[in-house]
């Protein structure tokens, strides 16, 4: 799972040739085109990270774009000790966190009932455009099972099952121990899981 | 141990002993299951957000930028108004004893006419004007020079 995060890192390192740190060091020295190629570079992860952890699209531009304005304002005081990457989810984690808890709003669990197509789309997809269209609805039946967990699972389950992030970059982002973050994870698939299970059984039936 | 009874355990947050760490670094990464949502996760789309969203970025960047001090706070603001005050401060001591030669002391002559000058101002005037009026009317420009000399550094010497 963690080759996902990585392969797409790898595709924007090879579009621009410069590493991270380079970039981070370029915008120390006030260069605000570094800072343009960061944003280039993790604007959609960022996005899709807050679009997942809040659910809605237009409170998720609001997190992306607060993200990428305090990573600007404190772009001096990163050290390196962790990647931008962690550094950047780091913030979208606690802005997606405060913003919930400011709205204080109960969580609205989607019922899921069990489609066939749907559920075939949860385990093979192709370029078909009703594929195109279920995969579009398998998108919206995992975003709600996802609005099921905790604001302690949802994080870490993001960061490494769609990020690609290891343990310890979880860890040192949402500063708890790469244990807890392991029972995290595995509850957290385990949560997920159950949730979809219906579509799961419904998509291998169909086969 | 086996799935179900590690899930508990993780659930009701007890410590998991070395052998039951490694039984859950097996499940993570090879149970069908957990493997399964694994999957489905690192298979969702890539979602990139709108132009317009990148050109919202774009200016509160550019403001952010066009700042005079990012992170400028008025603690380093006190900082450095009151570093700035100390500085001038001390370079007008320093302007004004350069400028007067030498360091203003008080003589025992004049420190003398000045008890005298105090000590006719208590006395009753023989014309009958006032002690502020006689008092001011005894002082002359000559002693105001020398006042002015002593309390802003004019030379001594004059003295």
């Amino acid at each position: 799972m963690e080759s996902t995060g990585v392969l797409r890192m790898t595709q924007h390192e090879a579009g621009n040739g410069l590493s991270d740190q380079l970039l981070v060091a370029r915008c120390q020295a006030d260069d605000l085109s570094a800072f343009d190629l960061l944003v280039d570079r993790y604007q959609a992860r960022v996005f899709g990270f807050a679009r997942r952890m809040v659910g809605d699209a237009q409170e998720a531009e609001d997190v992306a774009q607060e993200v990428f304005v305090r990573a600007f304002r404190n772009i001096r005081r990163y050290d390196g000790r962790a990647s931008v990457a962690g550094w950047l989810f780091k913030i979208a984690t606690n802005l997606c966190i405060d913003r919930r808890r400011r709205r204080s709003r109960r969580v609205v669990e989607v019922p899921l009932e069990p489609d066939a197509d749907i559920a075939h789309g949860l385990i093979a997809r192709s370029g078909d455009p009703q594929e195109e269209a279920v995969a579009k609805q398998m998108h919206e039946v995992v975003q709600s099972a996802l609005a099921t967990l905790s604001e302690r699972l949802r994080p870490v389950l993001l960061l490494h099952d769609v990020e690609g992030m290891s343990y310890e970059e979880i860890a040192n982002a949402l500063n708890i121990p790469v244990g807890t973050v392991k029972s995290r994870l595995f509850l957290a698939r385990e949560r997920l899981q159950s949730a979809l299970s219906a579509y799961l059984q419904a998509g291998e039936t169909d086969e | 141990m086996n799935k179900k009874e590690l899930l508990e355990r993780i659930e009701r947050d007890e410590r998991l002993s070395l052998v039951e760490q490694s039984e859950l670094d097996a499940m993570l990464s090879k149970d069908d299951a957990q493997q399964d949502v694994a999957r489905l996760l690192g298979g969702l789309p890539s979602e990139e957000p709108s132009l317009a969203w990148r050109s919202r970025l774009n200016e509160q960047l550019q403001r952010e930028a066009s700042k005079p001090l990012r992170g400028f706070s008025w603690l380093r603001a006190g900082f450095i108004a009151s570093a700035t005050a100390c500085v001038l401060l001390a370079a007008t001591v320093v302007f004004q004893v350069s400028r007067s030669g030498a360091v203003p002391s008080v003589s025992s002559e004049l420190l003398v006419r000045w008890h005298e000058e105090a000590a006719a101002s208590v006395a009753l005037p023989a014309d009958g004007s006032s002690m502020t009026t006689f008092a001011v009317a005894e002082q002359t420009p000559r002693e105001e020079d020398e006042l002015d000399d002593l309390l802003y550094g004019g030379s001594m010497e004059a003295l």
